[in-house]
């Protein structure tokens, strides 16, 4: 049962996303390119609808980029009576968000009391609520839901696959992310971190077995030793709250992988499937009659293999939805700016090397998830905050609404935010470059007293403020090691 | 945790060396095979080469004098067509045939070539000819002794006998044609009659009997035939007055030869002409069409002022019809044209006429022309209605090279004055500010302007009359004053300047009326040039007195041009252009072929689709093609395939794959790869040897804990 104060956040950060729609805001989000972007923007889901609207694909041109499922959702609410058009597609994504908060708060409970006390629970480092009501009502996650951006869909099935992982439920965390994977394709190289969310639970750090308990901890820090002994006193909980999941200790991590990965592509296929159906009055732009066109090719020797890897594509980009739109993050079609680190690179990219240097992009995104589970197998929910500062920072087009995500999940790591010796720093700078973007897109783009290097300079900095908090956040994870097993960092 | 590094560095090096294999394919350069030999020998070999032939026949008709004949056929020779040094075409592949013959069983036929010149003498085949003398027919005996002479005549025709019918006054070359229709009518095949006038010159052995001087004709007709006729002395048997007879001849063929040679065969050089205007001619900026021989005619109804009502298309399909179409008829061999129309309102300009007294009427100078069109009329293309039709050229071929070849668009604006404006004229150059005949004036490369002074606008009594009430369409006579604009435009814009000014001289200033009236009844519209001193002074010294040298020092001419009715263009004028467009476009397609090559060899790191590839052979294979109708003298085919090449290297040369590429040096990859795998790669490499001294160190541990 929800206390008075969860349903009053809910409720007000509704009412919240209504009044911006209702006094334009919205309107005016939709054309700010760090909230909306191409492939997650209202914009192109409603020429997506108007395009299926007036019986043509939506696929047809380039206009939009959006999933089948978001632009059947805006369809379906814009059908409801209100004042505003896009009142009703607003207020669903605010039911949404609110549903990520409502995970998020679980989430926080799970991972952040880690089977303490009922006493020490008030010593995590935000309640749940307040948990809750940071992401509603953080800016960044606020802009992107009055905007109307896709980007609340994703996050809440993101939310909802680490909140199924949590909880050691495989087909539930599967279907997340195969749902957060069809709205954003990043989301599917969490597979590692959900993984190990899966077998060892919420932030079990490795070095807690080796703990023992009542050892002395030394901490080279300015909380001196007050700090020290209430960090060692949570961390030592850890090793008492072993939980059930501990009993699948045994169970291979690569085979749980395999299974989860298994159930994804199911569950990605059964959207496929879905997506399909609504696109049933364009047949041309169904993707599964066209992969049971070509799995008779896929014969089992090599030289059929062979014949469909090259076939394949062609058959994909004449007739399918899903190569319009997950091209676009893929091979850095569009080059419009944005958060990103990108666009301004292959601007200026020879053509011949484009599609080379399109690859080392995306792959960029996948080189840390091994080598980060590596170093810290147990350590879920940490890989997939990595994971998603990883993707916010090096994904093809960036929205704020990813890096409220990110913000967001960074709280519950819990304790270990307490080594953040750079924190005001960070903050600031955030907010520096918060200001300064919108600032320098005026200058070039309004007043035309500046260029592109202008804007790109901010996105540039932006990237290296998340290089230097990825860098802080590893840095804290491993001196919560250290602590652990009484190094001195 | 060591082992979690080694793992980690493991990791990072089986990504590096998987995506190996992944940046070679994803960066190797994709460019098909080209034939670099042919592309570039192709410049060399076929523009010199490239010639489509010339076919002349010349048929030297005298009835009444054996010697008179003679004389004749030795002026022409000499002076005309067979002489190496003056008539150069006869070098580069023209082709002459003369017949000649007092009568239907007395003539012979003589044969140059380019063969004949180089290898021989041309007297060779006339000594042949005068030893069949005596033949039965003089056409039989011609083909009899040339056999190619057969493929310029139609089996069962009829003979020279026919025209020994023709004594009718003044000879029409057209109906001439008519009645030769034994001689076969094709492009570059041309007919010269020469002959006697019938009211002969008389030149006595007094010079009191002399009312006159000596007269030449010549008349050019609309097709492919001209009639030469020559003065003739009665009695010309004597040695005195075959030698007054020849120094005639060579006056009159000295004026005359030089236009027939410039209305048929002087483009054949295909070489620009030096501008005679003071101007640069539109003919020496290349043809206004496109790589496919496409040309898109826009035609623009303009109206300054609309509010007291306003000009509009009556029905522009009836038009087309009715008075375009023949124009596009007569040119389809050697272009595609195409109409377009729209109708704009508001279409003010910055130039204003100035009010004559003279003229009574608001006149433009030619200085102002230049700026007259206002670049904010919106004379948009593709928008108005259209009336297109098949390309000349076939291009529906496998590879279709129109892609990315837009066709060529030609302006033309009938431009209605506003009424404060009316009327407005156009000033011819020259001292004379004479207005222009059609109130009209082009600008080479972008069309034609024609200025429209319609009366029936200013009767609009009110001001403010709403909708349709506002509009007039065109009358029939404005519509026939617009089609001979617009063909007078056309023909300047595509005309060679010889051609051209020709036109001017002796056709009625190169004025194009519409409907076309013939010579017989507009004979005012030739333009005699008058006396002419023609008489040297070894040929008066030669006449010794015997007569009045005077009157041969006059020796008086006409030209008559004739108009081809309704189209506007003449066939040999379309067979000029055929000529010209195809030594374009072969000419076009050898440099873009070559220039590709060059730049292909120049640049290696330059990616092409193999669809370049396909468009550079379809290119040397339609040159090849060229080349073989050009020898056979097939214009249509030959055009046709010039028109091909000039399309697919066209394409190629300007492929977007390659136009957008970045031209740069390999060693730029540098600056490519470092700054996102240098950091990647330094990290690393500390990594491992991290590592290295990591292990060493464990190794020296063992020892140490081994030895003791």
């Amino acid at each position: 049962m929800p206390s008075s104060s969860t349903v009053i956040i809910c409720l007000s950060s509704v009412f919240l996303r209504l009044t911006l729609l209702s006094i334009g805001v919205s309107e005016y989000l939709t054309t700010r390119i760090e909230v909306t972007t191409l492939s997650n923007g209202l914009p192109s889901i409603k020429e997506g609808a108007h395009f299926v609207n007036n019986n043509v694909s939506p696929y047809d041109g380039s206009s939009s980029r959006a999933t089948p499922i978001s632009i059947q959702l805006y369809q379906l609410t814009s059908v409801w009576p209100a004042v505003h058009q896009d009142a009703p597609h607003c207020l669903l994504l605010a039911i949404i968000d609110v549903l990520a908060a409502v995970l998020l708060r679980n989430l926080s409970k799970l991972a952040c009391t880690r089977g303490a006390p009922p006493t020490e629970q008030s010593k995590a480092v935000v309640s749940p609520d307040l948990l809750m009501a940071m992401y509603l009502f953080n800016p960044l996650s606020l802009m992107s839901s009055a905007a109307g951006t896709s980007t609340p869909l994703e996050n809440c099935c993101i939310l909802l696959a680490l909140h199924a992982a949590c909880k050691g439920y495989l087909v539930m965390t599967a279907v997340s992310l195969a749902a957060a994977t069809y709205f954003g394709l990043y989301p599917i190289l969490l597979l590692v971190p959900l993984t190990v969310l899966i077998k060892c639970g919420p932030d079990q750090t490795s070095a807690t077995q080796k703990l023992k308990p009542g050892a002395g901890v030394k901490v080279r820090s300015e909380g001196g030793a007050i700090q020290s002994s209430r960090l060692q006193r949570e961390l030592a909980a850890d090793l008492q709250s072993s939980s059930a999941r501990n009993r699948r200790s045994s169970t291979s991590v690569v085979f749980l992988a395999l299974l989860l990965c298994l159930a994804t592509i199911i569950s990605f296929l059964a959207l496929l499937a879905l997506s399909d159906l609504i696109l049933q009055d364009f047949p041309s732009e169904q993707c599964l009659p066209m992969l049971m066109r070509q799995i008779p090719a896929l014969n089992l020797n090599l030289s059929g293999l062979m014949h469909t890897c090259s076939t394949l594509p062609s058959a994909v980009q004449s007739s399918c939805w899903a190569f319009s739109v997950y091209r676009l993050p893929l091979l850095f079609e569009d080059l419009t700016p944005n958060l990103g680190q990108w666009w301004y690179f292959f601007a200026q990219m020879f053509p011949d090397q484009r599609l080379f240097f399109a690859f080392v992009a995306n792959a960029l995104c996948a080189l840390f998830v091994v080598p980060s589970a590596i170093r810290f197998p147990s350590r879920g929910l940490l890989l997939a905050t990595l994971q998603i500062g990883i993707s916010c920072m090096l994904r093809a087009y960036p929205s704020v609404g990813d890096l409220g995500l990110y913000l967001s999940v960074l709280i519950l790591l819990g304790p270990q935010l307490q080594f953040f010796k750079i924190g005001l720093f960070l903050a600031n700078s955030l907010l520096l470059l918060s200001v300064l973007g919108p600032a320098m897109w005026h200058q070039w783009i309004d007043a035309e007293s500046a260029n592109s290097n202008f804007y790109y300079s901010i996105t540039l900095l932006l990237g290296a403020w998340h290089v230097v908090f990825l860098v802080q956040i590893l840095t804290s994870a491993l001196k919560v090691e250290a602590a652990l097993t009484s190094k001195v960092i | 945790m060591a082992r979690g590094k080694t793992y980690i560095l493991l990791w990072i090096f089986l990504f590096l060396l998987a995506g190996a294999p992944i940046w070679w394919k994803l960066t190797k350069i994709q460019r098909p095979n080209l034939p670099h030999d042919g592309m570039q020998g192709i410049l060399t070999s076929i523009t010199v080469g490239f010639k489509l032939p010339i076919k002349i026949l010349i048929i030297l008709h005298f009835r009444h004098s054996e010697r008179f004949a003679n004389v004749v056929l030795e002026q022409v020779s000499s002076r005309l067509l067979l002489d190496r040094e003056t008539s150069p075409q006869v070098e580069k592949g023209m082709h002459v045939h003369v017949i000649t013959g007092t009568n239907a069983t007395d003539c012979m036929c003589l044969t140059w070539r380019s063969q004949s010149v180089m290898h021989g003498s041309p007297i060779q085949g006339a000594e042949a000819a005068a030893s069949v003398r005596g033949e039965a027919d003089c056409l039989a005996m011609a083909v009899g002794i040339l056999g190619d002479m057969a493929a310029m005549l139609k089996p069962g025709g009829s003979s020279l006998q026919e025209l020994s019918a023709a004594d009718e006054q003044p000879v029409h070359p057209d109906k001439l044609m008519e009645r030769l229709h034994s001689l076969r009518d094709e492009p570059g095949t041309y007919f010269l009659i020469v002959s006697s006038m019938t009211s002969s010159f008389a030149i006595h052995d007094t010079p009191e009997a002399s009312p006159e001087g000596p007269a030449a004709e010549l008349i050019i007709g609309s097709q492919r035939a001209a009639v030469l006729t020559l003065p003739q002395i009665v009695h010309p048997d004597s040695d005195t007055m075959l030698s007054i007879q020849r120094h005639v001849l060579r006056n009159a063929l000295d004026r005359t030869v030089p236009i027939l040679a410039a209305a048929f065969w002087q483009d054949y050089d295909g070489e620009a002409q030096a501008p005679t205007l003071g101007t640069l001619h539109p003919s020496q900026q290349g043809l206004p069409v496109s790589a496919a021989g496409e040309l898109l005619l826009s035609l623009s109804l303009c109206n300054a002022d609309p509010e007291l009502g306003y000009l509009v298309w009556g029905d522009f399909d009836q038009l087309s019809q009715l008075l375009l179409e023949p124009v596009k008829e007569v040119l389809s061999p050697a272009l595609s044209l195409s109409f377009e129309s729209q109708v704009l309102l508001y279409t003010t300009t910055s130039v204003k006429g100035a009010w004559s007294d003279n003229h009574t009427s608001y006149v433009l100078p030619q200085s102002k022309l230049p700026r007259f069109v206002d670049g904010h009329w919106g004379l948009n293309v593709g928008g108005g209605s259209r009336k297109y039709e098949g390309a000349g050229v076939d291009l529906q071929a496998a590879v279709n090279p129109s892609n990315g070849v837009p066709e060529h668009v030609l302006h033309f604006v009938t431009y209605v004055p506003p009424p404060e404006q009316r009327p407005l004229v156009v000033l011819l150059p020259g001292p004379g500010k004479v207005p222009s005949p059609t109130n009209s004036f082009y600008l080479p490369s972008w069309g034609g302007v024609h200025i429209l002074n319609p009366e029936v606008l200013v009767q609009i009594p009110s001001r403010g009359a709403a909708g349709r009430d506002r509009q007039h369409p065109l009358t029939k006579t404005q519509e026939e004053i617009l089609v001979s604009s617009i063909v007078t435009t056309l023909r300047a814009l595509l005309l060679t300047d010889s051609t051209d000014t020709l036109r001017q001289k002796f056709g009625r200033g190169g004025i194009y009326y519409f409907p076309a009236t013939d010579v017989q009844t507009n004979s005012e519209g030739s333009t005699i040039l008058g006396q002419v001193d023609a008489a040297e002074a070894s040929v008066s010294n030669s006449l010794d007195g015997k007569m009045d040298s005077a009157s041969l020092e006059s020796v008086s001419w006409s030209v008559h041009f004739l108009d081809a009715p309704h189209s506007g263009f003449t066939l040999w004028e379309v067979d000029g252009l055929m000529r010209r467009r195809s030594a374009d476009a072969v000419k076009s397609a050898a440099e873009l072929l070559n220039s590709l090559s060059l730049m292909v060899l120049e640049l290696r790191n330059l990616e092409m689709p193999d669809l370049i590839g396909q468009q550079v052979h379809q290119a040397l294979a339609s040159l090849d093609q060229a080349v073989e109708a050009a020898q056979k003298g097939d214009y249509a085919n030959a055009c046709k395939a010039a028109g091909m090449a000039h399309s697919f290297a066209e394409a190629a040369f300007s492929n977007p794959a390659i136009l957008a590429q970045l031209s740069y040096p390999p060693s730029h990859l540098v600056g490519v790869y470092v700054p996102l795998f240098l950091p990647l790669g330094m990290s690393l490499v500390q990594a491992v040897i991290s590592e290295a001294k990591q292990l060493r160190k464990i190794a020296k541990s063992a020892t140490y804990l081994h030895g003791h």
